[in-house]
């Protein structure tokens, strides 16, 4: 069986750190935002706005990268649509780089626990 | 005495008739004498890209070693602080700009159809365009030097110092002209690279077996992709600050200098892993050859230099620490820059692993990785020092980070190319470089680099600021500059040796070499000629070589696929992009004046812009357009031979059309880049909105909905005449398709002069205010597409018009028509941010 659509399996095997990019870029445009708007002192449900709103954003892209790498490991995602032949390595590449980009989000996210938003 | 072929058998039988190789070498034969500036074949402008690149090395380095001579001590006035300004400005942009990155790509121009057993790249006469480009432009650069005119304003040129007011004259742009159009050779490479790596493989070699070095390119080519538009973008708007005076960068009117700088390091700090990440592409590909064993972890380091890619775009705001950016922000970058040295260090393990577990060759290669293993690795240490904020606060501007960027940059990249050098030598005539020279020149080189940079940490650390054109006495400084400079002169001199062996061996005194000298695993060292391999080869490992050491006998033989050229005339397997399985023979083009003519009159177009002859330019500017259109009227040749046999019982046919065929990619992968160019200055207007919302307009001072419905409508009328004209053409009416065609660009343009006049009948006006400015580069950006369109239209009216167009025959029309949707819906987006987002946000 020849793999099919190519732009469907780079985008799987890239998926993981897709969702990094994704994660960072709005993390990054969101506290800018705050801090040119000086919203930095607002609160959502009695706690401070930035450090809730980029740990939802990190959770949401952990459990999204979780989901990347459950389906690799389990066969399924871009592996499932491959031939033979590259079967093996897109399964590894995919689950490695979810693997990698979960570490990655994670250690992009914690900041926002430690940091002062604006200062 | 060479021993018999195994009785295996082979996708093409043996032995070949002799009339085969004949053809073989008259098709792909090359042009001899002057009319060698028509070359296209990847060998001869692989070697002259690669030529070009080492002279402005060279001539960079000379700039270099001028401003060493200047700094050696203190007080002094050698050259001048003006001259002092050009000096540096110009060493490093014709460094980064006309050495690193078109010499990675010119290696790949030069080793990738080896890598990949391919008779060429896809594009050949694009590779030559883009190399007379860089040829022409970079001669163009450097010749301002000369004339007193070079710029002045640092690599990175800064506004507002870049800007009118600070930088009036012709010299910053020198910078912005000069460079922009340079970078699109980049992008023309690119393209090349992308298409070539993923459809030009060999048979077998599935992307599980694709070498390490084609990987980085990869990655090197997405990340120019993604990378390049921005700088290109930014290089447009301060030049239309400069001529016009539209406040991209002026904070007065809503402007924001920061606006450069998030554009250019967006740009410039994946640049920096575009210039190492082939470099560790051909690291791993000798490492393994010198050890003589596999590659350690080969997945792994796969798996890094996508990830260093990815995370490389999360890092530009590391030059901006000491802006003002939010703590918080500065955060999120500090932890990106650490975390992208874990990818540096997998690749850094793999190497030292796969020395250890082999037999190393102690080559004049050899030294040359050792040394940059040394230089690099100290060099990303730093790199981690200054992903620190604090750290980086106080070294911000210092002769630290000229240490640490050299460090990073010619150990991460000039080091590996002249290993590159002595170890693909013989690939070029058949001789090894002399190993007795090339060893005084990695020990005068290892030595002069480290005396060199070594000390400007200290330098760095004791307050000395980079760019200042001397310095008093007394402040601790004086004995490291002098150091420094004595060390950069023993770092001519090891370049100036290795020139020396090229000389003598250009001149007959080369070693003659084995074949296959260092014992290597992949394609590179298959014999070949102006042809590539005399047969295709069916791969089934990551080193065929090593697991079948008969596969060079067999290739040569002619025993594996395309033996010859069936069609008589140049042509090549396109595989699909994930299982190499052959799709199609695509035939490619030979010899042509298109190309250098286009790089000539293209250089000399963005030269006469430069010195403000405006319309003048447009002589060179129609004459480029009308030689590339000259060379590509021959390509499109449609199904004019029956399937041909490749061997292995595979029939293939010559010609396909629409996402299969490889021209369809090329265009996909151009509006890749066209679409992050659209997305930078979707940021430039959402930026200056963060920082000055002062000066965008309320709802009542903006055109009225009407507009924004008249314009919708417009470009999606355009799109529906598009996709009426393809119908016609897939029912061979072909005056349906010709109506369809004009009446959809009349749309087009319609659509162009109503989103100008919505916001010209409020009485905006450009020049009053960033927003302004943000909104008619919106509406510029899409009339250059339709007037990029217009000829695009022509062209294929002009080609159904000579009955070259078909539905059987409509690769032309496929690309016309891609550009044409996405020119429609760019349309569609910029009209809706223009119009709704004043509106949602509160104006």
């Amino acid at each position: 069986m020849a793999t099919r659509s190519f732009p469907g399996t780079l985008t799987g095997m890239m998926a993981a750190y897709l969702i990094w990019a994704v994660h960072f870029g709005a993390i990054y445009g969101f506290n800018g935002l705050v801090c040119a708007r000086g919203w930095d002192g607002a609160e959502l449900l009695g706690l401070p706005m930035v450090p809730v709103v980029v740990s939802a954003a990190t959770v949401a892209a952990l459990v999204l990268t979780g989901m990347v790498l459950w389906l690799a490991v389990r066969g399924g995602g871009p592996a499932a649509r491959a031939s033979e032949d590259p079967r093996r390595f897109v399964r590894w590449f995919t689950a490695a780089s979810a693997g990698a980009a979960l570490i990655a989000i994670l250690w992009n996210g914690l900041p926002a626990l430690q940091v002062t938003p604006c200062g | 005495m060479t021993p018999p072929l195994d009785d295996r058998p082979l996708p093409s039988p043996l032995p070949r008739p002799p009339e085969e190789l004949e053809t073989l070498k008259r098709v792909w034969t090359a042009p001899k004498g002057f009319a060698l500036v028509t070359a296209v074949n990847n060998n001869i402008i692989g070697v002259m890209y690669i030529g070009t690149g080492l002279l402005f090395f060279v001539l960079a380095g000379l700039l270099a070693l001028a401003i060493r001579a200047q700094l050696a001590l203190p007080e002094n006035d050698l050259i001048g602080h003006d001259r002092f300004n050009q000096f540096f400005t110009s060493h490093g942009t014709g460094m980064m700009f006309l050495f690193a990155v078109p010499m990675v790509e010119a290696i790949g121009v030069y080793l990738l159809p080896a890598m990949l057993a391919a008779r060429d790249l896809p594009f050949p006469r694009l590779s030559a365009f883009a190399y007379w480009a860089y040829f022409f432009g970079g001669l163009m650069f450097f010749g301002s030097v000369l004339f007193n005119v070079a710029p002045d304003g640092g690599w990175f040129m800064y506004p507002p110092l870049t800007s009118y007011t600070h930088s009036p004259g012709i010299r910053a742009d020198f910078w912005l002209l000069g460079i922009g159009f340079i970078e699109i050779s980049a992008i023309a490479g690119a393209i090349e690279i992308v298409v070539g790596i993923l459809r030009t493989r060999p048979p077998g070699m599935t992307l599980d077996k694709l070498p390490i070095y084609c990987w980085t390119m990869l990655v090197m080519a997405g990340m120019i992709i993604f990378a390049f538009p921005a700088i290109i973008v930014s290089t447009v708007l301060l030049e239309v600050e400069r001529a016009f005076h539209w406040p991209f960068f002026i904070a007065d009117k809503g402007g924001d200098p920061l606006l450069w700088q998030h554009l250019f390091w967006f740009f410039g700090h994946p640049e920096v892993y575009i210039i190492f990440l082939p470099a560790a592409g051909l690291v791993s590909m000798m490492v393994p050859t010198l050890a003589q064993h596999r590659l350690v972890g080969h997945d792994w380091v796969v798996l890094a230099v996508v990830g260093t890619g990815f995370f490389s775009f999360g890092l530009w705001v590391h030059h901006m620490f000491a802006t003002g950016i939010p703590e918080l922000s500065l955060s999120f970058f500090s932890a990106a820059s650490m975390a992208v040295s874990v990818p540096s260090g997998i690749q850094v393990f793999a190497w030292i692993a796969t020395f250890g577990k082999g037999r190393v060759q102690w080559t004049v290669a050899t030294w040359f990785l050792l040394g940059f293993l040394f230089i690099f690795v100290l060099g990303g240490l730093t790199g981690v020092m200054v992903a620190v904020v604090p750290f980086d606060w106080q070294v911000h501007d210092s002769y630290f980070i000229v240490a640490h960027l050299h460090y990073v940059l010619i150990g991460g990249m000039v080091f590996p190319m002249f290993a590159a050098l002595y170890y693909w030598w013989p690939t070029l005539n058949d001789t090894l470089l002399s190993e007795r020279l090339g060893r005084w020149a990695f020990w005068l080189m290892f030595v002069g680099f480290n005396v060199t940079f070594f000390p400007m940490h200290f330098s760095g650390l004791l307050g000395m600021p980079r760019r200042v054109y001397t310095y008093p006495a007394g402040l601790g400084w004086d004995w490291l500059n002098l150091v420094s400079t004595v060390g950069a002169f023993v770092l001519a001199l090891g370049v100036l040796v290795v020139l020396a062996d090229m000389a003598r061996n250009a001149l007959g005194h080369g070693t003659p070499a084995p074949q296959n000298p260092w014992r290597a695993g992949t394609l590179d060292w298959v014999p070949n000629g102006n042809y590539a391999t005399r047969s295709i080869p069916q791969i089934s490992s990551l080193y065929p070589l090593w697991d079948n050491p008969q596969l060079p006998r067999e290739i040569e033989a002619g025993g594996h696929f395309l033996p010859g050229a069936p069609t008589n005339r140049r042509e090549t397997i396109v595989t699909s992009p994930i299982d190499a399985k052959p799709q199609y023979l695509m035939p490619m083009p030979g010899p042509h004046w298109g190309p250098f003519l286009a790089g000539l009159l293209t250089a000399a177009h963005f030269l006469l812009l430069t010195v403000q002859l405006y319309w003048l330019a447009l002589v060179p500017g129609v004459l480029a357009i009308a030689s590339v259109i000259w060379w590509v009227w021959s390509l499109d040749k449609g199904a004019d031979h029956p399937s041909q046999d490749i061997g292995g019982g595979i029939r293939v046919p010559v010609y396909v059309q629409g996402p299969q065929n490889h021209a369809w990619w090329a265009v996909v992968v151009l509006l890749l880049v066209d679409g992050t160019a659209f997305a930078c200055l979707l940021f430039t207007y959402l930026f200056l909105w963060t920082v000055s919302p002062d000066v965008w307009p309320a709802a009542a001072d903006l055109p009225s909905l009407w507009w924004l419905a008249a314009g919708l409508a417009l470009w999606t009328l355009g799109a529906a005449a598009m996709l009426w004209a393809s119908r016609s053409l897939t029912r061979n009416r072909h005056w349906g398709m010709r109506i369809a065609l004009v009446l959809g660009w009349l749309l087009l343009l319609a659509g162009v002069v109503t989103d100008a006049v919505a916001q010209i009948q409020t009485g905006l006006k450009a020049v009053e205010s960033g927003y302004a400015a943000s909104v008619y580069v919106l509406v510029a950006w899409q009339g250059f597409h339709v007037a990029v369109l217009l000829i695009m239209t022509g062209y294929v009216l002009a080609r159904s018009f000579c009955g070259l167009l078909a539905a059987q025959r409509r690769v032309t029309f496929d690309n016309t028509m891609l550009m044409w949707l996405y020119t429609c819906a760019q349309g569609v987006v910029a009209l809706l941010l223009v119009h709704l987002f004043p509106r949602l946000t509160g104006g």
